[in-house]
């Protein structure tokens, strides 16, 4: 991936490059370090489905914040200080006609109660509000190219079952079904509206500078009349003032992707492949703004391993949380990390059978710059399902603060506090 | 709320009132404490109290002051304070209530620091939605601004005007000088339009805008103490009363060198508190003192549908208009609190209750039950005091005992993790009697005694705050119970809730607790041994009273310690 310095970037614009997708980008980066973002935050969810048993999954746990992760869960080494392990979130939803398990993250997602081949029809029970990706997309990507975006890992027709992300019932939002499919929908075509005034991001920096600096003058003055303990309140007010410039001044400098130019994937690629190239798409599609949410399944179909809990149900769950933390760390790379929340879970839970109650789970990679408490596990009491407050804890973390309830009404009873605060 | 049993364990520390559970509970087991008087809950005795008087400011010389100081204001304060700026501005008061960090019993304590990074991020981002919101109506801010470039004077007119209502107070020369160069020099390298941008920008992140600032007046400095100057006692009435900033009348009596006295300070507190905000303001001091809002988070089980957050937020707005009547159009006494049967009700609270005839999500006033009276009969305290599945005696009892008598009851500690743990629900066994052992064993007893048979009178009320004639054992359901002395006073026994209500309501514990509370919130600050009599005055003002809650506000104004500060 081609980078290039804030620098040139700006040269670039004032050469011309006004039909180019950096600005997308650089608005974005501008307006997140200005405060001015809004619901800019980027949310993806990464999928496995057929379970993710415990003796890969569970940390050694000494305390709720020191703990030794699984060595199947490595991947996510790099970002243990970000991340929270949520465990026992639970969702009474009964089995669908699958005998309870299958590809059916959209019930997962939507909080539905049923999900599969009923005999003459695929029920398609995903939730009044469709599912959570969707229910956020739409709402906060009006003006985003894509509101959400949803990727299968492909190699056959999708079938109802194969949907991760829903509008409704028997209203299933299109999902790349290849890397090209992606690359072609997402990348093509222009991506300003022409005649866009370019962003002069040093003269923005410089604005925010000089503001600070005039606040930290009045700031001094101030502590000159006041005794040791109220001056440390002040003191405590500058340094966070500083540590704003600080970031501030980070990202106007830091070296940013060129939009324009994501590898273009070959038309037929091997399943792992085409995942990694799918994970390098959405990282560059949520990076740019062109979609502020995504939902991806990444496979393998293990179901069969499963079954007989062979060994490469540990080793497809790490690939599975290596594509996460590459997701999440290509997103950091840009400058993101404060921004973007990165989701892995599994649609059968700690349990191919019957895992389904409190066994459900997320991974969350990204703390929201400080606004959520992470290097945890936060394990919830088994006294009712959960999953519909974490839900609305990721709409209210999303920028959507009225959102209070998603889903069935006895699933969901406000945003879960114990993660979000 | 673990700050809180924090700071209410350091102060009752000191005056040792359940200190430690040991089952010899008197105040003479307590370091610092000389007296059994039950008004002030630092042990406090009569030795300075009643010294003040609501006409002069006479507070003994030995009471307590806070420093000079920085008082931060709450994401409510600051929204108000926006508001009345700009009245159609929008303001992130989730974004800034969420990246806040307070402590204390109360939201606006002021030993809050309360600037983490997010924090300061989210007040920059909203000093910038705002300086963008004005620019292109910034002749509404000051007429002058239609004409560009702003000239200097128009920029002194602005901070004379705009600036002073943001700081609450005239900005100094020197202040206006730095703003006027600052707007210059933004405009000189980016035009008008940032330059004001700037301005305003600043204006709104200016710690003369985020903090109400405590400094007194220098030059009637003596003795170690000063004392706020008028626009500083502006700020206090109008921060405490109405959780907001100055009104015109108020700015205007500031500058008019009308809040110097006792009786000038009581005319503006008596006007205030007949205003909306005054209103607001008051209702607020006691939802948080009763935590009304917990309600709102209560966690029940999933099986238990007749709980909703729909319910959850409609017997929290119950509490606060059954406060708000209470205070300005019932008897506005603390007794009232605690016994009135009117209240507020919309159909789903209604339906909750058992009452018929409401219909609608409007809320009309009705008489409920006896049972039903007061603060503790409202749903919105028994549901939230309870466990998600089942009622609980010890933490209605133990909420009883902290928020209205003011006594701190110590965790159990981790030895007693697996002592005398109460059998779980078995379906035969009340709860009562499942935590009997608490009573026998005298390792539980110590402290168990000041909770359990509080906690009795509320178990006609289920997890939900629902009346029940029988518990889930299809037993009936006793409800008597005693409240415990923990001084030379007699202990109080009582047949059910409504009889609890009136004891309590009695008990000189329970008023000189409201009128610390008061204090902890007027001051925004720890009472410490000093601040005793201080606590007394106020104590026995409120009892001369007969409990009026409004006079406890209008006391605490005109006392010498509302104005004073130490250097």
């Amino acid at each position: 991936m081609p980078f290039v310095s804030r620098r040139s970037l700006l040269r670039g614009l004032a050469l011309g490059a006004s039909t180019s997708m950096f600005r997308p980008l650089l608005k974005e980066f501008i307006r997140e370090a200005r405060g001015e973002a809004g619901p800019a935050k980027r949310l993806a969810f990464v999928f496995g489905q057929y379970s993710f048993p415990r003796k890969y999954m569970d940390p050694k746990i000494r305390t709720a914040t020191d703990f030794d992760l699984n060595p199947a869960t490595s991947p996510l080494a790099p970002f243990k200080s970000e991340l929270t392990l949520i465990r026992n979130l639970g969702a009474p939803q009964g089995p669908g006609a699958n005998g309870g398990h299958g590809q059916d993250e959209g019930v997962y997602l939507g909080l539905g109660t049923q999900f599969g081949w009923t005999g003459s029809d695929w029920a398609t029970n995903v939730g009044k509000d469709g599912t959570i990706d969707r229910f956020i997309g739409k709402r906060i990507g009006a003006s985003d190219k894509f509101s959400s975006l949803s990727f299968r890992p492909g190699g056959r027709p999708l079938l109802p079952v194969d949907y991760t992300s829903w509008d409704g019932d028997d209203q299933p939002y299109p999902a790349f079904a290849t890397p090209l499919d992606a690359y072609d929908k997402i990348f093509g075509g222009a991506m300003l509206p022409p005649g866009a005034p370019p962003v002069d991001t040093t003269a923005l920096l410089k604005q925010d500078q000089s503001l600070l600096d005039f606040t930290v003058g009045e700031i001094k003055v101030l502590e000159s009349r006041l005794a040791a303990p109220e001056k440390e309140k002040l003191g405590k007010f500058t340094e966070s003032l500083r540590a704003v410039e600080k970031k501030l001044t980070a990202v106007a400098m830091a070296p940013v992707v060129s939009c324009e130019n994501p590898a273009k994937p070959a038309a037929t690629l091997a399943r792992q492949q085409a995942v990694e190239a799918q994970v390098d798409i959405a990282a560059m599609a949520l990076a740019c703004g062109l979609s502020h949410v995504s939902a991806m399944n990444v496979g393998p179909d293990n179901h069969d391993a499963n079954h007989e809990d062979a060994p490469s149900v540990g080793t497809d769950n790490t690939w599975r949380l290596q594509q996460t933390a590459k997701l999440f760390g290509k997103l950091k790379e840009l400058g993101l990390g404060d921004s973007s929340l990165v989701l892995y879970s599994d649609s059968n839970g700690l349990d191919h059978h019957g895992g389904r109650d409190q066994g459900y789970f997320y991974w969350v990679l990204g703390g929201l710059g400080g606004r959520l408490k992470t290097g945890r596990i936060l394990d919830l009491p088994a006294s009712r399902p959960y999953l519909g407050d974490f839900y609305v804890s990721l709409a209210n973390l999303m920028g959507l603060q009225d959102v209070s309830r998603f889903g069935l009404p006895e699933l969901s009873k406000g945003a879960l506090t114990a993660f979000s605060g | 709320m673990d700050a809180y049993k924090i700071r209410l364990s350091l102060i009752l520390s000191c005056c040792g009132i359940i200190a430690g559970c040991s089952g010899q509970v008197s105040s003479r087991d307590s370091p610092g404490s000389d007296d059994d008087d039950p008004r002030s809950p630092l042990g406090g005795g009569g030795a300075n109290g009643g010294a003040g008087n609501a006409g002069n400011t006479t507070t003994p010389a030995a009471c307590g002051f806070a420093p000079v100081r920085l008082w931060k204001l709450t994401p409510t304060q600051y929204a108000n304070t926006v508001k009345q700026l700009m009245p159609e501005a929008s303001v992130p008061l989730a974004d800034l209530k969420k990246t806040s960090v307070t402590v204390g019993a109360f939201s606006n304590d002021s030993r809050s620091v309360d600037v983490s990074q997010p924090h300061v991020e989210t007040l920059l981002a909203s000093a910038t939605a705002l300086a963008t919101q004005i620019l292109p109506q910034a002749s509404k801010v000051a007429s002058c601004l239609a004409t560009k470039p702003a000239t200097e004077a128009c920029l002194r007119t602005t901070l004379t005007t705009f600036g002073a209502q943001a700081f609450r107070r005239p900005l100094t020369s020197t202040e206006m000088d730095a703003y006027v160069n600052f707007y210059k020099k933004e405009s000189a390298s980016g035009g008008n339009d940032v330059g004001l941008k700037q301005f305003f920008r600043a204006l709104f992140i200016s710690p003369h805008f985020l903090y109400r600032t405590e400094l007194g007046d220098e030059t009637q400095a003596s003795g170690g103490k000063t004392t706020l100057t008028a626009y500083e006692r502006a700020s206090a009435l109008a921060y405490f009363l109405t959780d907001g900033p100055p009104d015109q009348a108020l700015s205007d009596a500031a500058a008019k060198k009308k809040l110097e006295s006792a009786a000038d300070l009581e005319l503006q507190a008596r006007r205030l508190l007949q205003t909306p905000e005054g209103k607001r303001g008051l209702v607020k001091f006691v939802a948080e003192q009763m935590r009304a809002d917990d309600v709102r988070t209560a966690n029940k089980d999933a099986s238990l549908t007749a709980w909703s957050s729909e319910l959850a937020s409609d017997l929290a707005n119950e509490t606060s208009l059954f406060l708000e009547h209470e205070l300005f159009a019932g008897g506005g006494k603390l007794v009232d609190l605690l016994t009135s049967k009117t209240s507020f009700v919309n159909e789903r609270v209604a339906k909750h209750y058992g009452v018929s005839g409401v219909t609608g999500s409007n809320f009309k006033q009705v008489t409920l039950p006896e049972a039903r009276q007061g603060l503790l009969g409202k749903a919105s305290f028994l549901a939230a005091r309870a466990q998600p599945n089942e009622t609980s005696i010890v933490k209605r009892g133990r909420f009883v005992r902290e928020h209205l008598l003011c006594q701190s009851i110590p965790s159990a500690p981790p030895e007693l993790a697996n002592v005398a743990i109460p059998p779980k629900p078995d379906g035969v066994h009340t709860q009562r009697e499942r935590i009997d052992e608490h009573s026998k064993n005298p390792v539980c007893e110590g402290c168990h005694k000041f909770m359990d048979p509080i906690g009795f009178a509320f178990e006609e009320f289920d997890t939900l705050g629902q009346w029940r004639s029988k518990g889930v054992t299809g037993k009936s359901i006793p409800t008597d119970g005693v409240v415990f002395s923990n001084t030379d006073t007699p202990d109080r026994s009582f047949a059910n809730l409504a009889a609890l209500n009136t004891t309590l309501a009695d008990l000189p514990e329970t008023r000189s607790c409201f009128a610390q509370q008061m204090f902890l919130y007027a001051q925004g600050r720890e009472p410490d041994a000093a601040d005793k009599c201080t606590l007394v005055e106020l104590t026995d003002a409120f009892t001369k009273s007969g409990g009026d809650i409004k006079e406890l506000a209008v006391k605490m104004v005109t006392s010498e310690t509302f104005v004073t500060r130490i250097k």
